[in-house]
């Protein structure tokens, strides 16, 4: 169980968490979103134990875990990039994991080198950036560590390469269950696999939903501007767009029933969700 | 224990390269020294020094230690604690392997100086400058402190950039200049050159030994908490 508990960091000129807070149970695959700069990966970076928050507390199992082996020996981080020695192997480099990581599994290793038609003889130096991140998926999967976390796992990676990743994520969720974090861009593709939504926003969580959960907490209201405004009192609007008469709403419904003469309520994506909290960022920087 | 094979392997692979590269144009010239002064020797007087180069590449090589490898080691788990550790360690035995090689190459020289009646080369090394003491295992020790001593101050020096970033890294070596000219100033040197030429190998070796623990210690201190990422 991964136990955020009041978490804020601060760099020179930016705060990029303030307070945050939530919980994480496994194993399940979750999606950690948000636009650029809302504070993802200072967070995956306080979980794995590589920078320190300003304030606050992240735990795993009840244990800080910044500088803490017993339990970072369980947390295997994919980062965007610098997961690997540039002047070592694909071979050497999947030995030194299996030093680190104490459920490194070899032949699943050497399997997904295949996979990827990866060759083992080749540095890291001389990888194109998709091999880069075949090798940051290989790893991984092959770590069997109880939290698996991967920040954009496939920058450079074609769509049959991403679509390779998203099929070995369900199948390892079958077979060896922990909990899979990932950060994604690629929230389209990827929306399928999470059993949980964690947004965070201007560094601070956003919302925290299942998958189910989420499409009745998340509603778009469309009709009528008088319609859509009475239907939508007293609720949270994330996004408010009219054109001509008609008038679309995106609010929080928190599990309360949206009625209304002549307004249609719809689902809306995670996709759409981001786009309209960038919006509504925007919007407020320009006013 | 296996977090410790895994860093020395890491390390080992990272730099063996570098090393190969060194080491071979080190005895490329070293070679080339030597065969010059068996066919020009009585022309010129040639002087030989191993020591010194490996001094300054060890000491490169500590500067550049911790960008290179830190954020990778704790993506891989290790607590800051544990990484230091294995490093600390590491430098060790890479002191040991480079003065083994240094010495072994000094009387190689020496050696066949002397099978090939060479009688005017001259190798410089610091054990010279103590001259009731230049035995094998005493040379072997020296270098291996003082290879350590450069490593540690290699490291300090990546340290103060990595944390304080360039301009602080800067300042900590504009400060680090301060020093000989205060030394000049206040005429330091001589006191400083007599306590240096008076005392013995053995004292020089356990300064130079307690320095380099201090430097560790206060290396690891300002490592505690830092960040995988430099300032």
């Amino acid at each position: 169980m991964i136990k955020v508990s009041n978490v804020s960091k601060s760099y020179k000129h930016k705060q990029a968490l303030k307070n945050v807070s939530f919980t994480i149970e496994g194993p399940k695959i979750i999606g950690f979103l948000g636009h650029n700069g809302a504070g993802k990966t200072t967070f995956l970076n306080l979980l794995a134990g590589l920078i320190v928050p300003s304030n606050g507390s992240v735990c795993v199992n009840g244990e800080n875990v910044f500088n803490a082996p017993s339990i970072l020996r369980d947390i295997c981080f994919v980062a965007e990039s610098g997961n690997f020695q540039e002047e070592m192997t694909i071979a050497q480099s999947l030995k030194a994991n299996s030093f680190f990581y104490p459920k490194w599994d070899e032949n699943l290793a050497l399997e997904l080198l295949q996979v990827f038609a990866l060759n083992p003889k080749d540095k890291v130096r001389s990888l194109s950036k998709g091999m880069v991140s075949a090798l940051g998926i290989i790893t991984g999967f092959a770590s069997n560590a109880a939290i698996t976390i991967f920040d954009e796992p496939y920058i450079g990676l074609d769509v049959a390469g991403r679509n390779t990743f998203y099929d070995l994520l369900i199948e390892q969720q079958s077979d060896n269950p922990r909990l899979f974090i990932l950060s994604t861009h690629l929230i389209d593709e990827a929306s399928a696999l999470f059993e949980e939504i964690l947004i965070l926003h201007e560094g601070q969580l956003l919302l925290q939903k299942t998958a189910d959960e989420w499409h009745q907490h998340i509603v778009a209201v469309k009709g009528g501007a008088l319609d859509v405004e009475q239907a939508t009192a007293g609720l949270e609007v994330i996004y408010q767009h009219s054109f001509m008469q008609e008038m679309t709403a995106v609010v929080y419904a928190n599990g309360r029933t949206i009625e209304g003469n002549n307004i249609t309520r719809e689902s809306v994506s995670l996709q759409d969700m981001l786009v309209y909290l960038s919006k509504q960022q925007k919007a407020r920087v320009i006013v | 224990m296996n977090t410790v094979k895994g860093s020395f392997y890491v390390l080992f692979q990272s730099y063996k390269k570098k090393n190969i590269i060194f080491w071979s144009i080190l005895f490329s010239i070293v070679l080339l020294s030597f065969f010059l002064d068996t066919f020009f020797g009585k022309y010129i007087s040639f002087v030989i020094t191993i020591s010194i180069p490996v001094y300054i590449f060890y000491s490169t090589m500590g500067a550049k230690i911790l960008n290179r490898t830190m954020p990778y080691f704790l993506k891989l788990g290790l607590s800051r604690w544990q990484y230091l550790c294995n490093v600390g360690l590491f430098f060790i035995v890479w002191s040991i392997a480079g003065a083994l090689i240094i010495t072994c190459t000094h009387t190689m020289i020496t050696y066949f100086s002397d099978l090939l009646h060479i009688k005017d080369t001259i190798i410089i090394h610091p054990i010279q400058f103590f001259e009731n003491a230049q035995s094998f295992l005493l040379t072997i020790t020296l270098d291996t402190v003082l290879l350590l001593f450069f490593l540690l101050s290699g490291l300090l020096l990546n340290v103060v950039f990595y944390r304080l970033g360039t301009l602080g890294g800067y300042s900590f070596i504009g400060l680090l200049a301060l020093i000989p000219i205060v030394m000049v100033i206040f005429e330091w040197y001589l006191p400083l050159y007599n306590l240096l030429s008076e005392a013995s190998v053995y004292v020089l070796l356990s300064s130079l030994l307690g320095i380099s623990i201090l430097l560790y210690t206060v290396i690891t201190s300002a490592m505690y908490k830092a960040s995988a990422n430099p300032a």
